[in-house]
């Protein structure tokens, strides 16, 4: 009994961490045929969600299938502050500090911002005190734009 | 211990352990494959070689332009890419991909058949070789394209391809074959010379697949790389100021790297040999950075670096302690002892190759080696384990379990990467267009317009996780 424990303890002992991969795997592939896979499940967001999750290709594949970049959507609560919020795309960009999202999304957006609009994302940039944002803001000034910015206020905390 | 007795002999009949290790194998190499197929093609470094394969007229074209290259010799891989856009028809993303998933199922599938597999503690240890492949960091390089086709993991099957001939019954073949394969390595990457390595290292081991005269015409073909590359086409080598490099702890830019080694580029080059040489035995480092040692000098260490740098070196030094009983005990050298030195005179020639910059990616090819000898190692371990009293068996198996379930940690960390990477190409081709733009690079032709929008296309469509919304364990664990 023991010789033969001797025997067989060392070779699970090798065997099994790799046979769990195994094993696991091949629930993973099964599942991928069932059109399920659990690694490349995805949840889906919203323009204003992919903002703030730094996600480029959501913004720009949502505007390409003729999606609003300047339409408000739900954000959901914890992905930028603990309540839920109500942001447009490039709000949210703003809120979460990411001047490249904000220029993919001017960039992309089938219309540039118009004077007011864009003189509220300005006012949001300064207000959050982000220089990079505020920056690429500038890319897309309309030429009737002021940058007066009384009574704005930060929608998010 | 006589190297050189082992008389090439018929393979072993086809047993349940052997076949249960080819199962394992197709298991993993489907997962992967399948990750692969998820990924789109990568912009930086593939999008332009896409282009200037569309402009090129002919396969023969791009092979004839790409021999004036003035530090690269090359001429394949440039066909190649040529030879994919043609036959795509069109459907460039399912062609490139398709390559690469073609590619990682090959190589996993020819690591396994070169495994000698003939009973259970056999077949035991190559599931831990196994795992041991998909979990070494340098095996991402297989994963992580830098050009349409992965040539890094080409090259990996190109030497796995000679090590099965090596292994082969050999034949007339076997000779014809190691020598195409050798031409179509060289002729694609400079690492593509470690075919010859696998071939005359193996050869010298005893295993004979590839005869006599089979290595006498690859060194033939060798000296003829060289006198065509060095005397005839006058290709240099890449110089210091080629890319940026890691050294030590930081980052060198191109010209820094010509400031402090322009006068002592051997130390530059010993610098790269070493690490690339320590990166496949302890993970650390990683493209010429000691990036877990600068992170465990600022407190800042993930779980990720301890599992990587941990278990590579408790693998290397159970594979020397492997060695070394096995020397004491005088014991006969077996297949899986001989494919084991086949195996460290191609990470010893991987590392050197690698003189000239230190890169994860160039080493892939020795990393994928490295599983060789673990595999040999496994099956002294666990012989070593059962020639003792319960105390040693229970020890060894517990130190065993314990390695072996670190590594299969960092092999299912894989399909995270897969998914980062493909979260991250995606990004870049939405970002393409604002890029190209701005500096002037954006096609104004309709043709290769209409490319690169085909391309953009596909990668934006694609259903990528986001990897912000992943648990942070994940990475912690496993990131990259």
């Amino acid at each position: 009994m023991v010789r033969r424990l001797i025997a067989i303890l060392p070779v699970a002992a090798a065997a099994v961490p790799g046979t769990v991969i195994g094993v696991g795997t091949t629930i993973v592939i099964l599942l991928a045929i069932g059109g399920s896979h659990p690694m490349w499940r995805v949840e889906p967001i919203n323009m204003s969600e992919a903002a703030v999750l730094r996600d480029p290709g959501t913004i720009v594949r949502l505007i390409l299938r003729g999606e609003d970049p300047y339409a408000r959507r739900e954000i959901r609560a914890d992905l930028l502050s603990n309540d839920r919020l109500e942001l447009t795309p490039v709000e949210a960009g703003i809120a979460a500090r990411r001047a490249e999202v904000v220029d993919v999304l001017l960039f992309s957006a089938r219309t540039r911002p118009d004077a007011a609009t864009w003189t509220h994302l300005k006012c949001l940039a300064t207000l959050e005190g982000d220089k990079d944002v505020s920056a690429t803001l500038d890319r897309y000034r309309p030429e009737s734009a002021t940058e007066m910015c009384d009574g704005v206020t930060r929608p998010w905390k | 211990m006589d190297v050189t007795t082992e008389v090439t002999r018929p393979a072993p009949p086809v047993n349940r352990g052997r076949a249960l290790v080819m199962a394992f194998a197709a298991v993993l190499a489907v997962s992967i494959a399948y990750d692969m197929w998820r990924m789109p093609v990568q912009v930086s470094d593939s999008l332009q070689e896409i282009l200037d394969a569309q402009a090129s007229p002919s396969v023969t074209e791009s092979f004839r332009h790409a021999m004036g290259s003035t530090a690269y010799l090359r001429p394949l891989r440039i066909a190649q890419i040529k030879a994919v856009f043609d036959l795509s028809q069109g459907h460039y993303t399912a062609a490139y991909r398709g390559v690469h998933v073609v590619l990682i199922v090959t190589l996993i599938m020819l690591f396994a058949r070169a495994l000698p597999v003939t009973s259970g503690s056999d077949a035991a240890a190559a599931v831990f070789a196994l795992t041991v492949l998909t979990g070494l960091h340098t095996f991402l390089g297989f994963l992580r394209e830098a050009f349409p086709i992965n040539h890094f993991l080409e090259i990996a099957v190109f030497a796995l391809v000679a090590l099965n001939l090596s292994l082969s019954r050999g034949g007339w073949w076997a000779d014809v074959l190691a020598a195409v394969t050798l031409v179509c390595a060289s002729l694609t990457l400079e690492s593509g010379i470690l075919v010859w390595v696998v071939i005359v290292a193996a050869w010298l081991c005893g295993l004979r697949g590839v005869s006599t005269r089979g290595v006498v015409v690859v060194t033939f073909l060798l000296g003829g790389y060289f006198f065509l590359r060095f005397s005839y086409l006058h290709t240099g080598l890449p110089s210091l100021t080629e890319r940026s490099a890691g050294f030590l702890f930081e980052r060198l830019e191109r010209n820094e790297v010509q400031e402090r080694f322009g006068n002592t580029p051997m130390i530059f080059y010993a610098y790269n040999i070493v690490v690339s040489l320590l990166s496949v035995l302890l993970s650390e480092p990683r493209d010429g950075l000691f990036v877990a040692t600068r992170a465990w000098s600022q407190s800042d260490v993930k779980p990720l670096a301890y599992l990587a740098v941990g278990s590579s070196l408790a693998m290397t030094l159970a594979i020397a302690g492997a060695m070394i009983w096995r020397w004491r005990r005088r014991a006969p050298l077996d297949r899986a002892d001989r494919i084991a030195i086949v195996a460290g005179a191609v990470i010893l020639a991987n590392a050197v190759l690698s003189f000239s910059y230190a890169k994860d990616d160039i080493v892939a090819l020795g990393g994928a080696f490295y599983a060789f000898a673990v595999y040999a190692a496994m099956r002294a371990i666990i012989e070593f384990a059962r020639g003792g009293g319960p105390a040693r068996a229970v020890l060894v198996s517990g130190a065993v379990f314990t390695l072996g379930t670190a590594w299969a940690v960092r092999s299912s960390g894989v399909h995270f990467i897969a998914n980062e990477h493909a979260f991250r190409t995606r990004n870049d081709w939405a970002k393409l267009h604002l890029q190209w733009e701005r500096e002037g690079r954006w096609p104004k032709d309709p043709k290769p317009l209409a490319v690169v929008e085909k391309l953009r296309r596909d990668a934006l469509d694609r259903a990528i996780p986001n990897i912000q919304l992943a648990p942070e364990w994940k990475e912690r664990w496993y990131g990259d």
